[in-house]
Formats: structure tokens, C-alpha cells, sequence
């Protein structure tokens, strides 16, 4: 059973990359053809066409819509192609970049904003894990915690390096938890299947006022659980 | 105005004729290809300055196109076009040539510079030299 999800989500993968992909020519293709249409705006004989400038507004529009889709497809490609090994040298900075990319409409219903910490940028930091089963821990903890912070709260993540392995810490940007909140995301992160994701990955949680902690060591997962 | 001649080749028809009317308003002289032997017909029948190639393509890879137009004028600068998860096609087209890479959705203006760079650093090159 367990090998036959493994290969549905492979394929999962598989489908939504060549869709990405193919999505992303799309968008370049609107932004190229929007580009033009500025070109030509911009061209002296246009500049007494009635309706110019509300044109060039919108397509300024366009083109940040573009930026935008191409972003998350980005993003979504990356995701996707995490289904391709069950166990890689997965780099914390990417897997929270494309957290932070792929949870935004979850966290945009509660108003919620995200953000990176320097040291995310900064650090070189990478695990053995299994790409799928990392992003799917963070996520659930991503969630747990925007659960339990009030409307248009700011949460961040940070990620470091210890000895034996590297840590991310998704916490409130001011404030802490209070002791009803720490409760309930505890409970959502000890959850039967989320012990065995934990038991795959080598990682721990830990939840306190100041947010939840994941810790994973160097050598990292002995294969995907999903 | 810029004065280069241009080879462009992608299998995304629209893609590729919009960009290549841009570039036209830009001043460049444009020639379009869009697959592997049209591009090769085009760069053994023309002198381009700049060649922007897309990777992925249907039949003959962007890479083997890459390759055949090295060893045939490898003083043509070559620039590549990689979607997002093919950053290791062009760290592996540098390896065999190319100018550089160039991640899409493009910024025309972010293209046109680096082409200027391509042409440039070809001209500041000594007669042979690669």
C-alpha cells in the first residue's frame, strides 16, 4: 500500500511538473505579447491614441499578474518535482521559499503575512529528507500555528545549522502563544501520522510559546511516508 | 538603435514571434527558427551575431542544436533560454559553449544586454580566437 501511494504521488509529480511547465509558457507568452502592446504605446505616432494610458495601466497590470503566476508556477514546479526521489540533499532555504510561495492564499484568508529571516538567505543549510515528506511536516506545522494566531498576525521562519543537524522555527513575529494555542497545535503535531512523518524524517517538534520548533539531523529520513 | 543580427529559435510559435517583432522595434534584424534542423538551415545559410536558442524542444534537443552550431562557427554567441527547472541544462550549455543562460519568462531589456555583452565580448576577441 505504502508503495503504491509512493508511486501515485511520483506521478502526481510528474503530471503537475509538465503542467507547470507548460502553464509557464502560457504566461510567457501573455507577457511577451503585453510587452508588445507597450512597445507600441509607447511608439511616438501613439501617443495621441485616446485611451493610452488607461492601456499602459493595464498592462502594467498584466505583466505584474505575470510576475505573479510565474512565481508560483515556479514554485509549484519545484514542489512537484520533490515527488521524483524518495531521499535528496534538500536545501532548508528552498523548501521554505516554496513553503512560503505555496501556503500564501492559506495564510492570505486570515490575513496572515510571512516572512523569511535573513539567516534563511544567508545559511547553505541542507538535509538528507525526503522532499514530499519535509515540505508536508512544515506545512502542518505552518498551518497549526496560523490556526491559533489572531487575524493579520505576522508569523516568520527562521532556519539555522547545529552540530548534528539544522533546526526551523516558525513562530509569531511578536508575541508569544499562549498556553491554549500551544495545546492545540501540539496536538494537530502529535497526530498518529504525523509520528510516523517524524519517525521517517529523524525530526522532532518542539512547541512552546515561542512557535514550533523542527529539528532534523544531517543524516536524515529513511524514506517518504505519505 | 541596436544593429545585431539575430537567430531565434523556440517551438513556441507565438512565444517567439511576439519576441521577435519586439526586437525588430528595437532596431535588430531578426530571423526565426523553430525547431532544431530549420535553426541549423538557417545558421549554415546566414551570418548572425547572436544566436538565442530555447533548450527544450521537440526532436533535436536545444543542447545538440548548441553543439552543432559550436563546432560548425564557434565564434557565434550563443545564449540559452531555460524554463525554471532546466538550470542544469544551462550550467551543461555553458559547459559546451553557450555565451549564457536565460531563465523564462525573459525581460527583454535583461535579453538585449546580454546579447550587447555577447557581442561585445566576441568583437573584443582576437581574429580565431574562441
Amino acid at each position: 500500500m505504502q508503495e503504491a501511494v509512493r508511486h501515485d504521488a511520483a506521478f502526481m509529480g510528474k503530471i503537475t511538473a509538465g503542467a507547470t511547465h507548460e502553464l509557464k509558457n502560457v504566461f510567457a507568452i501573455v507577457g511577451e505579447s503585453a510587452g508588445l502592446l507597450e512597445d507600441l504605446l509607447q511608439a511616438p505616432s501613439s501617443r495621441d491614441f485616446p485611451h493610452r494610458e488607461r492601456f499602459l495601466k493595464a498592462l502594467t497590470s498584466i505583466r505584474d499578474q505575470v510576475r505573479r503566476g510565474t512565481h508560483i508556477l515556479t514554485q509549484l514546479n519545484r514542489f512537484a518535482h520533490g515527488a521524483d526521489s524518495d531521499t535528496a540533499a534538500v536545501r532548508l532555504s528552498d523548501v521554505v521559499e516554496n513553503l512560503k510561495a505555496l501556503s500564501d492564499r492559506f495564510l492570505r484568508q486570515k490575513a496572515l503575512s510571512l516572512t523569511l529571516s535573513g539567516a534563511v538567505e544567508a545559511e547553505e543549510v541542507t538535509v538528507q529528507a525526503c522532499p514530499v515528506s519535509l515540505q508536508r511536516l512544515l506545512f502542518t506545522g505552518l498551518m497549526a500555528l496560523a490556526q491559533e494566531v489572531p487575524q493579520g498576525a505576522s508569523l516568520s521562519i527562521r532556519t539555522g545549522a547545529e552540530a548534528d543537524g539544522v533546526w526551523c522555527r516558525l513562530s509569531r513575529s511578536e508575541g508569544v502563544l499562549e498556553a491554549e494555542a500551544v495545546g492545540a497545535i501540539r496536538q494537530i503535531l502529535e497526530e498518529e501520522d504525523m509520528a510516523a512523518l517524524l519517525q521517517a524524517l529523524s525530526a522532532t517538534v518542539l512547541v512552546q510559546g515561542d512557535g514550533v520548533l523542527v529539528r532534523l539531523s544531517r543524516s536524515g529520513s529513511t524514506g517518504p511516508t505519505r | 538603435m541596436e544593429m545585431f543580427r539575430v537567430l531565434l529559435v523556440d517551438d513556441e510559435k507565438e512565444f517567439v514571434t511576439t519576441l521577435g517583432e519586439r526586437l525588430e522595434i528595437r532596431g535588430l534584424t531578426v530571423r526565426i527558427a523553430y525547431d532544431g534542423p530549420e535553426a541549423l538551415k538557417a545558421f549554415e545559410e546566414e551570418l548572425f551575431d547572436v544566436v538565442v536558442l530555447d533548450v527544450r524542444m521537440p526532436g533535436v534537443s536545444g543542447l545538440e542544436i548548441l553543439k552543432r552550431m559550436k563546432t560548425s562557427r564557434p565564434e557565434v554567441p550563443i545564449i540559452l533560454l531555460t524554463g525554471h527547472s532546466a538550470t542544469r541544462d544551462g550550467i551543461e550549455g555553458m559547459r559546451l559553449g553557450a555565451f549564457d543562460y536565460l531563465m523564462k519568462p525573459i525581460d527583454i531589456d535583461r535579453l538585449l544586454e546580454k546579447m550587447r555583452e555577447a557581442v561585445q565580448g566576441r568583437m573584443s576577441k582576437p581574429a580565431g580566437g574562441e
